[in-house]
């Protein structure tokens, strides 16, 4: 089965007027298997969750984290149960602050690289140097708060470029959510496979650490290998909102370039012979542009096959 | 509660970083208050060209002599604002526009936020647009950003985050208070 993740939320505990408990109400009504609180700077939230959650017997699952919120960029770490100082933090070094977070047992991811910075937001914009992603789990491709094209195509460029270059980095979505207004249908979120009953922290932290997490509105491009072939299908995961569009076009990015294939009946078979050493699946609704966008896969890499 | 310390400083447009204050906590306290003050700042500009709507100056601006204080628009302050309204929104204003958007609208406020630890633990941060804030720290109680202590001594450590300082001279006070359940400190 494929769980749904949403990774990156606030509440009144920063600078969201949401309440802990209107977050939970929300993922409850959104049937979502696991969500994150990640507060600016403070984990104070962790223990109003933990105890909500316990008090009302529910089966949601919580990742306690946090969001650091520096002055160079903002750091989603949907895991991150003790609180790791940041007062060191340095723009040309924060491999440190990454491997820091990761030794405490943290999921870090960067956020919205491309937010608007001076003079709109100081420190929304990712400005640290990184030349080392050892420890950087992954980018948040898409930002459901930020504009889809000149926030998220960057960031999914961004992630790209590492990609084809060699870095393996997982791409995630968050909806980055403050408000009880703010909608969640036709919005992005992230997937992983999991098992009914499963521990989804476990399962996400499975998922990032070989790279198979989806970025989706609703529909998944699953891929496997068959034989000499990759078979390709779409996974309808019932995401509320979500509008199937009459035609799906699957593009592969890959260090040869671009393609693009219709997928009719659901299912589209590639040989491996066709295909770059690594390759980015995307799946649209209709033709190729950002706005057609449905889901981003997991990165095929043959040597891993 | 007894008033523990008390500082106030000055920050210069621009600054970016931190300023850590360290307090030992000579007695046990029941009940902690980290109260924070700054003065509260919107970046804006005045635009010495445009014919003013005083009625929205004054209640943005107060007074029309601080509106006066304001920086004035220059060329590159209105093409940076063009640019990034164009990223942002994809739409190119006009310059007549952006000057409105600098004089009107432009939503940039200081930004300074409160973190605290106890014994090199963390207890909690004020992340939230507010120039007057208190971190309250009790047993059964903290405020939003904090955690609940029961009872506190040693070395207490306030850090401020600075964010975004909009104008020069911008003032700030930090006070910790604290008490004990039989009232002294």
């Amino acid at each position: 089965m494929f769980k749904r993740y949403e990774l990156h939320n606030h509440t009144d505990e920063s600078d969201a007027p949401i309440s802990c408990g209107e977050l939970i109400r929300r993922m409850v009504a959104e049937r979502v298997d696991c969500f994150a609180i990640t507060d600016h700077n403070t984990v104070s939230g962790h223990g109003i969750i933990r105890n909500q959650l316990e008090r009302d017997g529910l089966k949601l699952t919580c990742a306690y984290g946090m969001e650091y919120t520096t002055y160079f960029g903002h750091i989603v770490c949907p895991v991150l149960e003790t609180y790791v100082p940041w007062d060191s933090i340095d723009r040309h070094r924060p491999e440190r602050l990454f491997e820091a977070c990761k030794r405490a047992g943290g999921i870090t991811g960067i956020a919205h690289p491309f937010a608007y910075g001076e003079p709109f937001a100081m420190g929304c914009r990712f400005e640290m140097e990184i030349r080392d992603f050892t420890h950087v789990d992954f980018i948040e491709v898409i930002n459901n708060s930020e504009s889809l094209h000149t926030v998220n195509g960057p960031a999914i460029r961004w992630w790209e470029d590492l990609v084809l270059g060699g870095i393996p980095i997982s791409a995630c979505a968050g909806m980055d959510l403050h408000r009880v207004t703010d909608r969640m249908d036709g919005r992005f979120a992230t997937y992983a496979e999991g098992c009914e009953g499963g521990d989804a922290v476990a399962e996400l932290r499975a998922a990032l650490s070989v790279q198979r997490t989806w970025v989706s509105k609703g529909m998944l491009l699953d891929w496997h290998r068959e034989g000499e072939a990759i078979r390709f299908t779409l996974r309808d995961v019932n995401k509320p909102g979500f509008e199937a569009p009459s035609v799906y076009t699957m593009m592969l990015k890959g260090q040869g370039g671009e393609r693009t294939r219709d997928i009719t009946g659901g299912e589209l078979t590639v040989p491996l012979s066709e295909l770059s050493d690594v390759e980015i699946p995307k799946l649209y609704g209709g033709e190729v542009a950002l706005e057609n966008l449905i889901c981003v896969a997991p990165v095929i890499r043959k040597e891993a096959l | 509660m007894k008033e523990l310390y008390s500082v106030e400083g000055t920050l210069n447009r621009g600054f970016r970083g931190q300023i850590t204050y360290t307090v030992c906590l000579e007695e046990p306290c029941d009940e902690l208050d980290v109260h924070l003050t700054y003065d509260y700042a919107e970046l804006r500009y005045r635009d010495e060209k445009a014919d003013l709507d005083r009625e929205k100056i004054l209640k943005i601006y107060g007074t029309e002599e601080h509106y006066r204080e304001c920086p004035p628009i220059t060329p590159a302050v209105l093409e940076k604002t063009i640019r990034e309204v164009s990223d942002m929104s994809g739409y190119v204003i006009t310059e007549e526009e952006a000057r409105k958007f600098l004089v009107y609208d432009i939503d940039l406020k200081t930004e300074i936020h409160p973190l605290a630890t106890l014994n090199d633990q963390f207890i909690g941060c004020i992340h939230k647009q507010l120039p007057d804030r208190h971190m309250i720290f009790r047993e059964d109680y903290a405020s939003h950003g904090c955690i609940p202590q029961a009872r506190m001594e040693g070395v207490l450590k306030i850090t401020l985050l600075v964010f975004n300082v909009a104008k020069d001279h911008t003032r700030y006070t930090l006070r910790v208070s604290g008490g004990k359940e039989d009232g002294r400190v």
